[in-house]
């Protein structure tokens, strides 16, 4: 079986790299009432829940997730995550998910990392990239679209959000399709 | 959270039970059967001695993540049954199945998995999902028989007989579609 290692990645305008500890600060304060509304982790997150989360939750379970900080060249910093869950290696199916702070929203960022994560994944030798994103996230919906998602159908109350179990969009990307 | 070990279900007809050795043999001619060849990627492979590791090892999976269940109608292996991809924070886990050759066309896999699910649902779970080939008719049928719902059909998501990829119905089920 094959297990995600910590890499860094590279695009025209991002670093992906693993969190580390001194990310806690700015990941901490990326969390606004944007990604509370959507993200169930979200809920009651403090400067101690984002430490947790760059030095121990990020790297939990390698041979099924990995995490990068999304890293934009233009300020050097933390301004949000990419990662890839579920992977399954006899059906080469894995899941992809991000969240990005408002201070690095609106440049196109998430739709650059993702495509990268992408590319990662399907080297890695899995196959088909699924995302999913809740009906009313129409943000993330874009990201999907603009990163060559194709968007198969609505799974009903598929995944918590804040607000209670949410219908998902499922987006899927595959090999071949970059 | 997790499911229980050596559970018993009861159905209308049908006794669900943990996997013996004993039912290495029915596990081995069921793989020979040419439906099953269709679509099932280990079917190719299966000797006796995968088809014992199965019942007596891999089949005992950890119960947090999965369970299998071997199928009894009138005492004989009838098939098998299995919860599986369980995500106990999004409530989530996936149904699979197949028929002995023998005992098909007589409803036994809509009453299994309607049975697995009304378990599943009682250890908290609020959503089934169950993956079928778009080629395989036999499969949709029971789901749809079960009253699950077609959502969305999956690109290139299953691995079927011939080792090749096929696209993937997906269907599901929600604790409040029952109750």
């Amino acid at each position: 079986m094959t297990s995600f290692g910590p890499v860094r990645l590279r695009t025209e305008r991002l670093v992906l790299r693993p969190p580390e500890e001194n990310d806690a600060p700015d990941c901490f304060a990326a969390v606004d009432q944007v990604v509370r509304r959507w993200m169930p982790w979200a809920q009651g997150y403090t400067l101690e829940s984002a430490r947790q989360w760059c030095t121990k939750d990020a790297f939990l379970d390698p041979q099924r997730q990995t995490s990068f900080a999304i890293v934009p060249d233009r300020t050097g910093r933390f301004g949000g995550v990419i990662g890839i869950s579920r992977a399954d290696w006899d059906t080469g199916v894995a899941e992809t998910g991000y969240w990005i702070g408002p201070a690095d929203r609106r440049h196109g960022y998430v739709t650059e990392a993702v495509r990268e994560v992408a590319r990662y994944a399907f080297d890695l030798g899995l196959h088909r990239l699924e995302l999913l994103a809740a009906t009313g996230n129409l943000a993330s919906q874009r990201v999907a679209e603009r990163a060559g998602f194709t968007r198969e159908g609505v799974l009903r109350k598929a995944r918590p959000t804040p607000a209670g179990r949410a219908d998902m969009v499922l987006f899927s990307l595959l090999k071949g399709e970059l | 959270m997790t499911f229980d070990e050596g559970v018993l279900l009861e159905t209308e007809r049908l006794l669900l039970r943990p996997f013996e050795e004993d039912d290495a043999k029915d596990v081995l001619a069921a793989s020979e059967d040419a439906e099953i060849r269709r679509w099932m990627p280990w079917a190719a492979t299966q000797t006796m001695q995968t088809a014992v590791d199965w019942c007596t090892t891999h089949a005992h999976t950890d119960p947090a993540r999965a369970m299998n269940f071997a199928i009894v109608a009138d005492e004989r292996f009838a098939g098998s049954i299995g919860l599986g991809r369980t995500d106990w924070a999004d409530g989530r886990a996936e149904v699979g199945y197949w028929m002995a050759p023998w005992a098909r066309r007589r409803g036994y896999a809509v009453e299994a998995t309607c049975g697995v699910a009304a378990y599943a649902f009682e250890k908290g779970m609020h959503r089934m999902e169950l993956l079928a080939a778009v080629g395989n008719v036999a499969s949709q049928g029971v789901a749809e028989k079960a009253g699950f719902t077609r959502e969305a059909v999956l690109r290139e998501a299953m691995l079927i007989g011939s080792g090749q990829r096929s696209d993937a119905v997906l269907f599901s089920l929600l604790a409040s579609d029952i109750s």
